[in-house]
Formats: C-alpha cells, sequence, structure tokens
C-alpha cells in the first residue's frame, strides 16, 4: 500500500506560488505553505499522485493546461455569502438603482458587472433587489455581468443551487420564499432570476475582452485583498477605462483605493463606502 | 427617557444618548473615531436587550454567549409561555429569538400570540429551528416572524439576521 506524504518541500512551495501569482496575480507567501498543502492534497490523490512535488512534476509537462487551471482554482479561496455586508446593497436599492434609473431613462439600458463572483452569491443578490423593487426595468436593456476565474466556481453558480448553510448566510427570509425552491437537501434559484446574469470566465491579471461594455455599476469585492499593489494599481486601471463617468464601484469592506495610484474618489453612501471614477 | 420598574429587581432606566452628527465630516478616521465612540457608550450605559426562548439549555448557553459578545443583554425562557410572561413581566427587548418546537407552547402559537397585541407590532421577531420545509417558512411568516434562522446556525448567521431586522448595525 502507497502511503500519501503531501508535504510541501521548499521547491515545490515556489514553483507553486510563483505559478499562482503569475496565473492569477494572488500572492501565497511562505506563511501560506499550509494552504498549499491542504488545498492540493486532494488534487494529488485525485491525480493518483504521491505528494506535491510529483504534482509539481506534471505541471511542467507540455499538454498541462487543465492541470495548471486546476491547480490556480484549488488556491482561491471562495468564500462569499448573500447580501455580503449588507450596506452596498441598501445604498444599491435607495440611492444608486433610482439615481441612475433616471439618468439612464432615454437609453434605458444599464450595465452592473458583479467580478470575482465565486459560487454566485452577490449576483444573486443582486438580481433579486432588481427583480423585487425595479420592476420598471422589465422594458430596459439590463446586463448584469458575471465573472470569476474559475470555471469550477462558475458551474456551481450556473446552477444556483445552495445549501443550508448557504441559505442561511444573510438570505432575507422573503426572498428565500419568492425566489427559491426546496428540493430535497438544496435550495435552488428560480430560473427567471438565473436568466437575468450572463456568466462568463475572466481572469483580472488579463486584458479585459474588447467587447465589454460600459459598466454603471461594478463590485470587485473581496479579491483584491489578495494581490500586490502593482496588480491592485493595474487592475484597478483597467476597471476605471470600462466604467461610465458617473458609475460606480463597490471594494470589499477590507478594500481600499488608499496609497494606489488610481482615479477614483470615495464616496459614502447611507452606510456603505463606494469610489467613483474621477479623470 | 424610559422608566422600567421590576418587581423585586429595582428600576432601570434609560436615556437615549444623542451625539451630535450635526459637525457632519467627510474624514472617514474622524468618522470611524465618532462611530466606535458611539457605539462604545451605547454598549457601556445603554445595552440592547434580547429575549431568547428554547427549551434545549445548551442553545440557550450558546446563544447568551454570543449575544453578550454583541453587547447585548440576555433574559431566556424555556418556552412560549415563559417567553410571553417574560414580554409582559420584564423589559422590552428589542429583539426575540424562538424556537419552533417546545413544549407547553411552541413557536408558532407565541409568535401568533404576540402578534395579535398591537403593542408588539415593531418587535423583531426572528425564529430560530430545525424545521427546513418551504411551508414552515412561509407558516412562520404569515405567522408574522421578521426573520427565519434554520439550526444548526454559527454566530455570524445570527450577526446577519440581527443587521437584516435592523437591531446590530
Ligand atoms: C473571496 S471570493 C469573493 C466573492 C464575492 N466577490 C464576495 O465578495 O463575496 C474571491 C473570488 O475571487 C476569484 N479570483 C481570484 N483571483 C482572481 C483573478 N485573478 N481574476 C478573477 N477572479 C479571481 C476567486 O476565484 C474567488 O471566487
Amino acid at each position: 500500500m502507497t502511503t500519501l506524504n503531501s508535504a510541501l518541500d521548499p521547491q515545490s512551495f515556489s514553483y507553486i506560488s510563483s505559478l499562482v501569482r503569475r496565473k492569477s496575480a494572488i500572492i501565497l507567501e511562505g506563511e501560506k505553505a499550509y494552504l498549499v498543502e491542504s488545498r492540493l492534497t486532494p488534487v494529488v490523490r485525485e491525480m493518483g499522485l504521491l505528494n506535491i512535488s510529483e504534482l509539481v512534476a506534471e505541471l511542467q509537462k507540455p499538454g498541462s493546461q487543465t492541470l495548471n487551471q486546476r491547480v490556480v482554482e484549488a488556491m482561491t479561496t471562495n468564500e462569499t455569502s448573500f447580501f455580503r455586508d449588507i450596506h452596498p446593497f441598501d445604498a444599491l436599492k435607495d440611492k444608486i438603482l433610482p439615481g441612475l434609473i433616471q439618468r439612464r431613462s432615454k437609453e434605458k439600458t444599464l450595465t452592473i458587472w458583479s467580478n470575482a463572483c465565486s459560487s454566485g452569491q452577490e449576483p444573486y443578490t443582486i438580481a433579486m433587489i432588481l427583480a423585487e423593487h425595479f420592476p420598471m426595468l422589465k422594458n430596459w436593456k439590463v446586463r448584469l455581468i458575471s465573472s470569476d476565474l474559475s470555471n469550477r466556481i462558475l458551474d456551481k453558480a450556473r446552477l444556483g443551487c445552495f445549501n443550508q448553510t448557504e441559505v442561511n448566510r444573510g438570505l432575507p427570509m422573503n426572498f428565500l420564499l419568492k425566489y427559491f425552491t426546496k428540493d430535497g437537501n438544496k435550495w435552488t434559484v428560480d430560473q427567471g432570476i438565473r436568466n437575468m446574469i450572463e456568466f462568463r470566465e475572466l481572469n483580472l491579471v488579463d486584458p479585459f475582452p474588447a467587447l465589454l461594455p460600459k459598466m454603471d455599476i461594478v463590485f470587485l469585492r473581496n479579491v483584491l485583498i489578495y494581490f500586490s499593489p502593482e496588480s491592485k494599481t493595474e487592475i484597478l486601471k483597467k476597471v476605471h477605462a470600462v466604467m461610465h463617468k458617473d458609475s460606480y464601484l463597490f471594494l470589499g469592506g477590507s478594500e481600499t483605493t488608499m496609497n494606489l495610484k488610481v482615479n477614483f474618489e470615495r464616496e459614502q453612501i447611507g452606510s456603505a463606502v463606494c469610489y467613483r471614477p474621477v479623470a | 427617557m424610559k422608566w422600567y420598574s421590576y418587581s423585586k429587581n429595582g428600576d432601570r432606566v434609560r436615556v437615549p444618548l444623542v451625539l451630535s452628527t450635526s459637525t457632519s465630516t467627510s474624514d472617514p478616521n474622524v468618522a470611524s473615531v465618532r462611530d466606535s465612540l458611539k457605539t462604545h457608550l451605547r454598549k457601556k450605559f445603554c445595552p440592547m436587550q434580547a429575549l431568547v426562548i428554547d427549551d434545549d439549555p445548551a442553545i440557550l448557553l450558546m446563544m447568551t454567549s454570543i449575544l453578550n459578545g454583541l453587547g447585548y443583554q440576555v433574559t431566556t425562557a424555556v418556552d412560549g409561555k415563559q417567553g410571553l410572561q417574560e414580554l409582559t413581566d420584564s423589559i422590552l427587548p428589542d429583539v426575540v429569538l424562538v424556537d419552533w418546537n417546545m413544549p407547553i407552547m411552541n413557536g408558532l402559537e407565541f409568535v401568533k400570540t404576540v402578534r395579535s397585541q398591537t403593542q408588539f407590532n415593531q418587535l423583531p421577531i426572528i425564529m430560530v429551528t430545525t424545521e427546513l420545509e418551504m411551508s414552515q417558512v412561509a407558516l412562520s411568516a404569515d405567522a408574522g416572524i421578521s426573520e427565519y434562522i434554520m439550526k444548526p446556525f454559527s454566530p455570524i448567521m445570527i450577526i446577519e439576521k440581527l443587521q437584516m431586522v435592523g437591531v446590530l448595525s
């Protein structure tokens, strides 16, 4: 019988951390070795390998793009919840959407981007707010684009199927009742809500697709925190370039544009903090 | 100012503490110091009150510890009837967390009784239960609960629902 030894040698750690950094901008400092071990052990097992250094050898073979992607995805943190931090969604409902709906009443178009959307709780929250509070948008061209680097997590997001722990986190009872159906021990978001969202794979470190429309609202929450100041700056500049002049950017609770050379101004809306692009 | 009198328990006075926000500031540091001062003063002098009703002592213990950690003073009861007694005898809590399945009077009956009395119209009530079917969520929503938490729960789930019913910022 072979025993699995996933212990991490320094060369393997350095190979993995530079691969992950190159492909996703995620920084894995030395103290994250335990994380690499715990996240990659299942991959090692799945591949029928003995340890992480064997996995590193596999990663270097030609034609191993899928495995490379799998390893990068395994190193992402997918923690998320419905109505996460609540305040941005209050601001969205009470101030931002009513204002934008007035300002865009001629074009009747609205584009919202939920970035690094993980398993979809964030875009589903936005979609439910639109359906619940802004029925007039039915006649508008509303695009709710939702992206993540990880195809695996996007597959889960597309399904819109959540377990008890997930629906127990931040989802208002009325929305659970109105927009979900329960089957066994899973709750699934209604097709109508799912149809409002365009899920697509997008890596923030890559050049943005040329066809990306101009955004009215961008959610870029709890992802920059994993990146270096240089990567943050570069990504925020690219995001700035696809934002309308009077648009809004939300970052995560512990993220800010402070000390980064980017053209955003902080604005407080109720208890929420958002960022407005300046020229 | 609110004055509460308790038999065998002395008097309790609540004075709303208004810290001026007229010197509104756009400086995030000043605003955050002001906010944490407000929270600190409020916790020290005017703790929020929660009533927790559950027949499982382990749940009462866990819930009390979570709520204490959030700055709440907690009163407990082991069934709906005792919960009603607490509501009428004691200080009006800021929020009630109630289990569904309990002897003597269950959570659903408790909610219906409370909601039939107009003075409790605005009282946030959160049902915390092992009942998971949509029909049961709907039943308790119709009875007038404010939010629903499925057991087992973790502290973060309690925090999020307290925020949702507007009793935690
Ligand atoms: C902690 S989750 C945040 C989810 C959601 N935005 C929220 O705030 O709840 C971080 C997500 O960022 C994604 N991510 C990490 N690096 C990325 C990159 N370079 N491009 C796009 N998404 C990335 C991960 O796959 C993961 O799903």
